[in-house]
């Protein structure tokens, strides 16, 4: 059971990037993707496509590209388009870009399981009395690694200043020359990226499907609502823990219940701030701060 | 009338009655749901599971149905309705997402997943079924039910109470509206009204299964339907309802394997060019709002 609780953990951290590339355009641009599933499974997609030519790194740059793409396009098209609407617009426009590019996915590939083969895929760590995957690990240190660049992009560089000036007034941000539109748009690709690049370190460890994006989507909101807006590390966490959670209970119970087991850990950890919510939605929306 | 009459007009209709479920609580209170379909399963599931082991006719379980999502409603909604704007929707998907997991785990229930099939022939049958005919006719009357229910509400004094929500709660407060229970009330009748609607098409359907019953695409097609005819008001969700099943009807005629492609692509049309609804006009040139100047104050500053 341990070693379920620490593999579970470990597939968790996947979840843990998106849902910090989720919360960070979140702080940043007010949206929620409600894409970010489905670019997970974009992401699996096209290092399966890509690895299958070359090699697995090259399928993990390819999703990173395809997504920061994405990304891209899908702000400078859609979501710049809706900022200052009702929020509810920009969360039906991203769920029918998920459904369009999961549509995509089922037509290309029809339903069925792929998983990149690779040597590393069935071996097993042995750590006193946990056995790990080894691929599990390796992509849990991919996931930290891109958290850590995300989180270092958008809080440490210069780029990252802009972004967050321009985040907390868009018309002081287009008075001091920045490109506020084009910011965002980098933001979402970044955002974007990150879910395909999980995506892509999922497709790694083990099979995915073209209707896994719901599910996958869940899970990275869960984890982003309860780590709060732009708190990447938290939004990690809560997708480690998350991921843990599931799969202990996926051990003892039917699988199913464990997908219920971990969306009910969410609505009892967003209580607290059913009551911050009431506040924070009156005031000013959100400075920007981001850790 | 031919089948093909009959089954279009079967979907306006029910779209009409899910559409309205959605203008209660997202176009009249202002609270996004992102989990009506949840509503629309739990009043599917309620017609199968009444029918099947309690032996109950199709008439006596659909209200039944009713009651039971209803009931459903009140029990999610008293804690998610304290949440507000995305957090209130993100919760609300997730909740779906719990309830399709619970539905699709409970073995009772659902046979594990594999879904429950109502008897509708031979002798341990409780209600005959309705036939095309029959049951475009019901779902006439579910949607006819529908609006007559949105418009008595509109001059209500609940009507007026949740519209006063819905611009500013603090306000709403203020002047002696009970909020809580105000939303708590359009979020029940909402959930009531998806409920006969899956009631409904479950009896229609014969077999109900948790993937079918409780699709989230469901949900966004109807805020699309709600969005692109108008929130809040009464006969813009019937316009967006008829809007969307002409275009699903013609993109199964002519290109049924990519039919969520199509929708996505017209729900997104509809959140950028339509953002108000038909009714009250596009706006011809939109320019990103960065560009529209200052914004118009979001709140009144009554209580500031």
């Amino acid at each position: 059971m341990s070693s379920a609780l620490a593999n579970g953990a470990l597939s968790g951290g996947l979840i843990g990037l998106a849902a910090a590339g989720f919360t960070a355009l979140w702080r940043l641009t007010g949206v929620l993707n409600l894409a970010q599933g489905a670019l997970m499974v974009l992401g699996a997609y096209a290092t399966w496509v890509v690895a299958a030519a070359l090699d697995a790194p090259a399928g993990l740059l390819a999703a990173l590209l395809i997504g920061a793409l994405i990304g891209y396009v899908l702000q400078r098209g859609l979501l710049n388009l809706l900022l200052g609407h009702p929020g509810y617009l920009a969360l039906a426009g991203t769920f029918s870009v998920g459904l369009a590019l999961d549509s995509l996915a089922t037509l290309l590939f029809a339903n069925d399981y792929r998983v990149v083969p690779s040597a590393i895929t069935s071996t097993v760590i042995t750590i006193g009395p946990l056995h790990l995957l080894a691929a599990g690990l390796v992509a849990f240190c991919c996931a930290t690694l891109g958290t850590g660049a995300l989180a270092y992009l958008l809080s440490q560089t210069h780029f990252g200043l802009a972004l967050r000036a321009a985040s907390i007034d868009r018309d002081a941000g287009r008075l001091t020359g920045l490109p506020v539109p084009a910011l965002f748009g980098v933001a979402a690709a970044l955002s974007a990226a990150a879910a395909t690049f999980a995506g892509g370190l999922l497709s790694l460890t083990g099979p995915f499907t073209a209707t896994d994006g719901n599910q996958l989507l869940v899970l990275i909101a869960a984890a982003a609502m309860i780590g709060g807006a732009g708190r990447l590390w938290r939004a990690f966490a809560a997708g480690v823990v998350l991921g843990g959670i599931q799969a202990t209970v996926g051990y003892l119970a039917p699988a199913a219940l464990a997908d219920a087991a971990a969306i009910v850990i969410l609505l009892v950890a967003l209580a607290p701030r059913a009551l911050e919510a009431r506040t924070a939605s009156d005031g000013a929306s959100g400075l920007g701060g981001l850790s | 009338m031919s089948g093909f009459l009959n089954s279009t007009l079967t979907a306006l209709f029910l779209y009409i009655v899910v559409a309205q479920s959605w203008n209660l609580i997202g176009g009249m209170a202002g609270y996004a749901s992102f989990g009506q379909v949840a509503f629309y399963g739990v009043g599917g599931y309620a017609v199968a599971l009444l029918m099947l082991d309690a032996s109950l006719s199709f008439w006596v379980a659909l209200p039944l149905a009713a009651v039971v999502a209803g009931a459903y409603g009140l029990l999610l909604g008293l804690p998610l309705l304290r949440l507000r704007g995305e957090y209130f929707a993100v919760a609300t998907l997730v909740a779906a997402a719990a309830t399709q997991a619970l539905a699709s785990w409970q073995p009772a229930f659902t046979s594990q997943g594999a879904g429950l099939t109502i008897t509708t022939v031979g002798t341990r049958q409780t209600t005959p079924y309705l036939g095309a005919g029959g049951f475009t006719l019901l779902f006439a009357g579910l949607a006819l039910l529908s609006v007559c229910l949105v418009a008595a509400l509109t001059h209500t004094r609940l009507g007026y109470a949740l519209r006063v929500v819905r611009d500013d709660e603090r306000l709403a407060r203020a002047v002696g509206v009970r909020a809580g229970a105000t939303k708590l009330t359009a979020f029940a009748l909402s959930a009531a009204l998806a409920g006969l609607a899956g009631g409904a098409s479950a009896f229609r359907l014969v077999t109900v299964t948790p993937g079918q019953m409780f699709d989230p695409t469901i949900t966004v097609l109807t805020i699309a339907m709600v969005v692109l005819g108008g929130a809040g008001t009464v006969l813009g969700p019937v316009v967006g309802a008829i809007v969307l099943t002409a275009l699903t009807t013609a993109v199964d005629a002519v290109l049924p394997a990519s039919r969520d492609l199509v929708l996505a692509l017209v729900i997104l049309a509809a959140v950028v060019f339509v953002p108000r609804g038909i009714g009250r006009g596009g706006q011809r040139v939109r320019l990103p709002a960065y560009l529209r100047g200052p914004r118009p104050p979001q709140h009144t500053t009554l209580l500031r």
